[in-house]
């Protein structure tokens, strides 16, 4: 029963680490994740090595504001974490607002200093639950204020950095399926172009590669919702059902077997069969059946190996950069 | 309780900023002795707070208010509990270490010990061990209390520890611990003397430090 691809030319914005993942297959979620980990930070090591190749300013300035950068893009590129209620208004709009300064005030500085430099919008929104004093990664209002923040990055015509598939929960249990499905949901329905922090546990104090899969499922249930329903003469079907007739089924007539695969989503982990069968299959839960291919992917992926043409370019990079970083350490000095 | 204690208990609780110091005043001007108003009246309110919050019945901004109520009434009992020799709970001294610019967490911890009745010297963000050592040398304080929000600038915890140790300071103070990345298995191991897990647990360890509760 394995994942039906997507129809290609989908690529819409629901985007996500995990979401990349899903179009790949889900086989190799776990390797993807952390491919998807390891391309961020060489964009960010990257990125500021461009900054400070770029700059036309004195040496300590150039300091300043690649360190300025860099902490900005260290996390993600221009990204605040931004905690409603302690470093930013509690009120969501107070802190969609001051996001969105905190992030073109880093657009601003790499613009200055490299001007074309690509930018991707990001902001960590949510709260600090009053009680627990915890930044809170389950909170409907992270989703809400992420929501909010990519409209405003939209309508500046920036793609933004969402954040979703997390939660507060310690475990792989109800609230991490609630908490977590509902931000990606979110994240897919606002159109965030980019969704990333899927798998976070324990408010992002562990990463979580049975949360991570678990979101698979989510995110793929939420790409079908964002595909939306086609609407056409073929679609609408008005002559499949006048031929069918009363008293006929669907079941046999091509038209089903043109587009059930397509219309249709189909889960890898959310159990279907019914009762006689699950429990013939062992009454497995849902957290059973995640851990179970994880272990599996764990078990059995062989991730492709980095090519070595990709592998020297990185290394590259990161080494002028590194270069680069020190010839200005030493300026300063 | 005599009533005028009873409503600075309640005005503690609430958070009144503005009534609690003229209510202190108020006591005083009635006779009531400064560490009874303090003990009999406030500290009763700021233990009411401590159990609500507990029980999920008040939130951490309420509890803020309920600390800067009593700073703003100790301020004016502090000199008179000085001048009659009263002993405060213990003196505090409160620091993000060096490397970490997040002090949130341990400005909570400095105003819940506060309203617990400590007299707090808050060192700020970034501090050295050295400077951390020096303050202890001139301070005096019952408590050193260190905070870091980094997995990166915990282990500065443990430096700071290392250098109490080697100034021969490190048994006539008690170092508490607290921050995001940090537990109680990790004060252990670093050799704290306890951990906080939030702004209400550290002044309650705080307490426990000295042996007042």
């Amino acid at each position: 029963m394995g994942a039906v691809a997507e129809p290609s030319g989908v690529s819409q914005t629901v985007g996500s680490a995990g979401t990349a993942v899903t179009a790949s297959t889900t086989g190799t979620a776990v390797a993807a994740y952390t491919a998807v980990m390891v391309t961020i930070k060489i964009g960010a090591v990257a990125t500021i090595g461009a900054v400070a190749a770029h700059t036309a300013v004195s040496a300590a300035a150039a300091l300043t504001a690649v360190t300025a950068v860099t902490g900005v893009l260290t996390t993600s590129p221009a990204s605040p974490t931004i905690t409603a209620g302690a470093t930013a208004p509690c009120t969501l709009a107070g802190l969609i607002a001051q996001a969105a300064a905190e992030s073109w005030m880093g657009l601003t500085l790499a613009q200055t200093i490299a001007p074309g430099l690509p930018f991707f919008m990001g902001g960590v929104t949510s709260i600090l639950d009053m009680q627990t004093m915890i930044f809170s990664y389950g909170a409907p209002e992270l989703a809400l204020a992420e929501c909010g923040l990519t409209e405003l990055a939209h309508y500046a015509g920036i793609p933004l950095w969402n954040t979703g598939g997390c939660t507060d929960s310690k475990t792989l249990d109800e609230q991490a399926a609630i908490e977590g499905s509902f931000s990606v949901m979110a994240a897919a329905l606002c159109g965030g172009d980019l969704t990333h922090d899927v798998g976070y546990t324990e408010s992002a104090m562990t990463g979580s590669l049975f949360q991570l899969c678990m979101m698979d499922e989510a995110i793929g249930w939420s790409r079908r919702v964002t595909r939306g329903i086609e609407v056409n003469e073929e679609t609408l079907a008005v002559e499949v059902i006048k031929s069918v007739g009363p008293n006929g089924h669907y079941l046999r007539h091509p038209h089903t077997r043109k587009f059930f695969k397509t219309e249709f989503w189909y889960p890898t982990l959310c159990d279907r069969h019914n009762y006689e069968e699950w429990s013939a299959a062992g009454s497995l839960p849902m957290r059973e059946r995640v851990i179970a291919k994880v272990r599996e992917i764990l078990e059995t992926h062989t991730p492709p190996p980095i090519k070595k043409e990709t592998r020297d370019v990185i290394e590259k990079v990161l080494a002028d950069a590194e270069a680069r970083v020190k010839s200005t350490d030493t300026k300063k000095k | 309780m005599s009533k005028i204690l009873e409503q600075l208990a309640t005005a503690i609780i609430e958070g009144d900023i503005d009534n609690t110091p003229k209510l202190v005043q108020k006591a005083l001007d009635e006779g009531l002795e400064p560490l009874s108003i303090l003990n009999d009246g406030m500290v009763m309110g700021m233990n009411e707070v401590g159990r609500r919050f507990k029980a999920g019945e008040m939130f951490v901004p309420e509890v803020l208010m309920s600390a800067e109520a009593m700073q703003a009434g100790l301020k004016i009992l502090r000199p008179l509990l000085v001048s009659s020799g009263a002993k405060l709970l213990g003196k505090v001294i409160m620091a993000t270490v060096q490397g970490d610019l997040h002090d949130i967490g341990k400005n909570l911890v400095g105003m819940m010990c506060e309203g617990a009745g400590f007299e707090v010297i808050d060192l700020g963000f970034d501090v050295p061990a050295e400077r951390i050592v020096q303050a202890v040398k001139e301070h005096k304080p019952d408590i050193v209390g260190l905070s870091a929000l980094l997995t990166t600038t915990m282990r500065q915890m443990a430096y700071t520890i290392k250098a109490l140790e080697e100034a021969g300071l490190r048994d006539k103070v008690k170092v508490m611990v607290g921050g995001a990345p940090v537990d109680a298995e990790f004060a252990k191991k670093i050799g704290a003397d306890g951990y906080g897990s939030n702004a209400a647990a550290g002044a309650e360890l705080a307490k426990k430090l000295v042996g007042a509760a």
